[in-house]
């Protein structure tokens, strides 16, 4: 996801005043434990990753009915009524949205977040536990932009998710929950196109 | 693991010079592929996750295989070229050690870490990374100490876990180590900031 501004943005409002407050915000929030968290940019290798996940999947997706779109979809987690934007979420068939007003969706199937050394920590532990809440999910992928390396929670049941994790530049994720197959070499296509002469670490000392 | 203090940045050690130092100096450090991490203390409800864990697991393994190590048992991982130290450490069976220093553990069985906020990044990230690469590990744990809740990466094969997680009154098998951990048990006094019985303080 792109960064959330913990620190100089976040105030605190009701679940119904952040909707009244977003749907007309020049910018977009996220809205989680009750804080309203404004999203800025993100790194070219950040957005890349995210536009060549979403175009390979919707290619396979969209014959289908189904669709694969990006981080300007409000997804609304459980009964607490939280809202984020994931970077990249997958509905098969038909979207769920809130209260008739079309803009907010209750029934993803797949959602991708790729990591940016701000927001690694913020992905991968708070909304994550929140995304498992989300009845309707069942994969949740976490992609780093710096080297070829894919996360992968895959729901089993109620209370279990199967982790792998893909590091080979070669490897072909099967995604069966959606029917789908992702190829890191898509995924990384123009921005780790040659693994071997790929930095080895672009991130600041200390991130990971 | 305890709080690193923020990212000291220090000259590349081989692993050999860093053990060497490691083992001479007075506070612990963690190591990743040359790049070393200062360990500091960790806060009172770390301490007594930590104290519980020992103590519940320790009296399930007494008299049976398992040892148990708690926050200073070095463990090396040669494909990720770290020592770390896991805050619980359990290894089940024969015990491999580095040297007959019997300092460094090369094969642990399960490990815990009780998570901080300012090391949660880590532990989940890199940390982990390594875990997932020893051929011995067959579970790992992250405990929160901001609520009862425990999650439990279980090897379901070379390259896949299973997550479980627990929250409030359930408890969570340790197959492995062929032990229960009720969560009321491990959080037991955790969240009382106050003496028992003296609700002052004083």
């Amino acid at each position: 996801m792109s960064q959330p501004q913990t620190q100089t943005e976040s105030r605190r409002m009701t679940a119904e005043e952040y909707l009244a407050v977003e749907r007309t915000s020049p910018g977009r929030h996220e809205y989680v434990n009750g804080e309203v968290v404004a999203m800025t940019g993100a790194s070219w290798p950040h957005v890349a990753v995210v536009a060549n996940l979403a175009v390979a999947l919707d290619t396979q997706l969209s014959p289908r009915g189904s669709r694969a779109v990006t981080n300007d979809l409000r997804v609304r987690i459980g009964a607490r009524r939280e809202y984020v934007y994931p970077d990249v979420v997958v509905v098969c068939g038909q979207p769920e949205l809130e209260e008739g007003v079309f803009d907010t969706l209750l029934n993803p199937v797949l959602i991708a977040e790729v990591l940016s050394p701000a927001t690694r920590d913020y992905d991968r532990r708070e909304k994550w536990e929140k995304y498992r809440q989300i009845a309707s999910l069942r994969d949740y992928l976490v992609l780093s932009p710096e080297r070829p390396h894919v996360e992968r929670y895959s729901r089993q049941d109620e209370r279990f998710w199967l982790f792998s994790e893909t590091v080979q530049f070669d490897a072909v994720l099967p995604l069966d929950s959606v029917g789908c197959t992702l190829a890191l070499r898509d995924v990384y296509a123009g921005v780790l196109d040659t693994p071997a002469a790929a930095p080895r670490d672009l991130s600041s000392p200390g991130t990971e | 693991m305890n709080a690193p203090a923020p990212a000291t940045v220090e000259p590349q050690l081989s692993p050999e010079a860093f053990l060497a130092r490691d083992r001479a100096a007075e506070a612990r450090s963690e190591y990743y592929a040359g790049e070393v991490v200062a360990m500091a203390g960790a806060s009172e409800r770390h301490n007594l996750l930590v104290t519980n864990l020992v103590r519940l697991l320790g009296n399930q393994l007494q008299g049976g295989p398992c040892r148990i190590y708690a926050s200073d048992m070095r463990v090396w991982n040669p494909a990720q070229q770290s020592y770390t130290f896991p805050d619980v450490v359990v290894v089940c069976g024969e015990r491999r050690f580095a040297d007959e220093q019997r300092d460094v553990l090369l094969n642990p069985t399960l490990v815990v870490e009780v998570l901080s906020p300012s090391t949660e990044r880590k532990d989940r990230g890199k940390k982990a990374e390594g875990f997932r690469q020893l051929a011995s590990l067959q579970e790992y744990l992250f405990v929160s100490q901001e609520a009862a809740h425990v999650e439990r990466y279980r090897r379901y094969s070379a390259r896949q876990w299973m997550l479980e997680e627990t929250t409030q009154d359930d408890a969570i098998e340790l197959a492995p180590a062929g032990c229960t951990l009720a969560l009321q048990e491990l959080y037991a006094g955790v969240f009382e900031e106050e003496e028992p019985g003296n609700p002052s303080g004083t």
